[in-house]
């Protein structure tokens, strides 16, 4: 049966498009506010925040004692300790959390907090990624190349002065020292001279402001 | 030339008046008595000793006589008499002796009221030294008298001439000329130089300064001296001019400016390249505009001899975001004591889409469109959607007016014309089918109607 859409509703309305949280050289979060070719950063977030991430009009940050949501105005929060990576499903609406200190996967969905019983593979776990159900690991090699999942899943690799993703591939003046995943797509690539923001299905590059420049 | 000499001690006694002499040098007094030996001095060259009175009594003392006699004697800042010396008050004035004839014995007398002092010189052959102008004419340098250098650039040059002539019958030797300072050198380096009656030898001394500021240095030609003063001065930087790309006129680009110069520089320096920002329209700046490697609306720049474009740190250009609102841009760069100044208009645009995200619930449809609004006038949005065949899902075209809704979000927003609109549409059955959709946005600048976008 075809669908009959009703009407618009313009539900939260309009805020200043996120493009992520960017890690300063101080260890600091920061928003990452924009779009391709307009970046702006926002305020630090609190310095306890050590991970945070933004998935639609969910809010997610992790302190060191304690995980912090925020959807549509509720707030949870589960007490955990150390780093965190997070990967969202926007098919099942669920929020996978590992917890690399306690070395478990977190599930939040519906409002709720759960354990998933999947076991992650040895080794330090770079990121995770999960679509339609499916859970994605990527263990960090000792001397192998950098890589990350973005938000939607997509794998990038960055080797020496170059950074690919899918079949796109990247060239850089200087060696790109990481590579991360900021939000909504983007991956984070830094080099010596800069930072800088590409997504998966886009060919530009673009330069991100650096909060550490006095 | 002053020499200070102490020979005798000389008591005058008027009333109860008592003068005492002196000769000084710096701070020495040394009681003077006699036979005053001034000492030797180069012909041409003045050789003064300084002589102090003092009223060493109760009552008031009157140099009523002072006089130098003797071939080349003079007196010099001497006081006019009669001069009154209150009670232990000093005057001082100076012995000059100066020859221009060599003179092995040269005697002369010093009277001061009664008392009366030997005085005793030499003037040994010297050459005359002349500074030569560019214009050809000669100003005579006597020993102790700078020669000045006009400034120059670092590693350029300046060079004065000099004009050594021998003014005595019988020829004369010069045995050494000398030139001490790292920024002076002597051309040719002619000693020892003999000159016959009346001949002359010009010399030139060169400055060359390696580095940037005050200079000193000494010529040295016998027992003449002359010190040697110069600058130098690094070289002027060259006008900056800034190069436009020709996106910086348009809204939500990082566009590469450069800043080039009229000429090769040709020394270090640095420069600030800044951007200002008039918007078009009233409402918060938009703090997008900035350079992203700075963060900043400004970023310094270097300047590297040889090279005809400035380099920021190592890249020939800098990235600029345009913001995403209409107005005037106003680049400056500034460097060495120049300006300039570009500007670029960005027009209103219409309304630019950059994603949309769609998730699809059983019976909602919730849609995130992001873009920008560089009048930030956005007021009515059309929505139409189609299914996996092509067709267009009931009820069609959605129109929604939003002005209000933009109105008060660009009131308060710090991000320019950027916005993140949510709309969500709920749905009679599935959403499943719904597969692509357009987009319509009005602002004042018309109509923006994006192609099919698919899910």
């Amino acid at each position: 049966m075809l669908p009959a859409l009703l009407a618009v509703l313009f539900q939260s309305g309009l805020a200043a498009p996120q493009a992520g949280f960017l890690r300063a050289d101080d260890g600091r979060l920061y928003p990452l506010y924009g779009m391709q070719g307009t970046f702006l950063l926002g305020a630090a977030l609190d310095p306890d925040v050590i991970a945070a991430a933004r998935f639609g009009s969910l809010l997610v940050e992790k302190t060191g004692l304690e995980l912090r949501i925020i959807e549509e105005g509720r707030h949870y929060s589960a007490e955990t300790k150390g780093h965190a990576s997070f990967a969202w499903d926007s098919a099942t609406r669920t929020l996978y959390v590992w917890l690399a200190e306690e070395r478990r996967l977190l599930r939040f969905a519906n409002g709720a907090f759960s354990y998933s019983p999947l076991r992650a593979p040895d080794g330090e776990i770079a990121a995770i990624s999960a679509r339609k159900g499916q859970l994605r690991w990527l263990v960090r090699q000792a001397g192998g190349p950098r890589e990350t999942f973005d938000s939607e899943g997509n794998l990038w690799t960055a080797s020496d002065f170059e950074v690919s993703c899918g079949g796109r591939r990247w060239s850089f003046d200087h060696p790109v020292h990481s590579v991360d995943a900021l939000g909504e797509g983007w991956a984070l690539l830094r080099t010596r001279t800069g930072r800088y923001a590409a997504r998966c299905n886009g060919e530009d590059v673009f330069e991100i402001p650096s909060p550490e420049t006095p | 030339m002053m020499r200070s000499l102490c020979l005798l001690l000389w008591f005058v006694s008027s009333g109860w008046a008592q003068l005492e002499l002196f000769s000084v040098s710096g701070l020495d007094e040394r009681p003077l008595s006699g036979l005053l030996n001034l000492g030797s001095t180069a012909t041409g060259e003045p050789l003064d000793i300084l002589i102090r009175v003092r009223n060493s009594g109760a009552v008031a003392a009157t140099l009523s006589a002072l006089t130098v006699s003797g071939a080349g004697y003079r007196l010099h800042q001497d006081p006019p008499i009669p001069f009154v010396l209150p009670p232990r008050f000093s005057v001082d004035f100076y012995v000059r002796y100066v020859s221009e004839q060599p003179v092995a014995d040269a005697r002369g007398g010093l009277r001061i009221n009664t008392i009366t002092v030997t005085l005793l010189a030499a003037a040994v052959a010297s050459p005359n030294v002349f500074l030569l102008e560019d214009d050809g004419t000669r100003l005579r340098k006597m020993s102790g008298q700078p020669i000045v250098f006009i400034s120059v650039e670092r590693d350029a040059q300046s060079r004065r001439r000099l004009l050594i002539e021998n003014p005595h019958a019988p020829a004369l030797t010069v045995g050494s000329i000398s030139v001490s300072g790292d920024a002076f050198r002597l051309e040719p380096a002619a000693a020892p130089l003999t000159l016959a009656s009346r001949q002359t030898q010009t010399i030139e001394i060169v400055f060359q300064p390696a580095t940037s500021g005050p200079k000193s240095g000494v010529l040295n030609m016998d027992r003449l001296r002359f010190p040697l003063e110069g600058a130098g001065r690094e070289p002027a930087l060259p006008r900056p001019r800034i190069v436009l790309p020709p996106e910086v006129t348009l809204s939500g680009k990082q566009a590469r400016i450069a800043v080039g110069f009229d000429s090769v520089a040709r020394g270090d320096g640095a420069g600030t390249l800044r951007v200002e920002f008039q918007p078009a329209i009233a409402g918060p700046d938009d703090p997008a505009i900035l350079f992203p490697s700075t963060n900043r609306r400004s970023v310094a720049f270097q300047v590297r001899n040889g090279e005809s474009e400035a380099l920021f740190s190592s890249q020939r250009d800098i990235v600029v975001q345009t913001g995403t609102t209409a107005g005037r841009l106003r680049f400056v760069a500034e460097m060495g004591g120049f300006t300039a100044e570009v500007f670029a208009a960005i027009a209103a645009a219409r309304v630019t889409v950059d994603t949309v995200s769609a998730t699809r619930g059983i019976d909602i449809l919730d849609l995130t469109v992001k873009g920008f609004d560089n009048t930030r006038s956005a007021s009515e949005v059309a929505f139409t959607f189609y299914d996996f065949t092509g067709n267009r899902i009931d009820p069609g075209e959605i129109r929604a007016n939003a002005a209000d809704a933009f109105r008060r979000y660009f009131e308060s927003t710090t991000a320019g014309g950027m916005f993140a609109l949510r709309a969500v549409f709920p749905a009679v059955g599935s959403t499943t089918p719904v597969m692509e959709m357009e987009l319509e946005f009005r602002n004042q600048a018309g109509v923006e109607r994006t192609g099919r976008i698919r899910f």
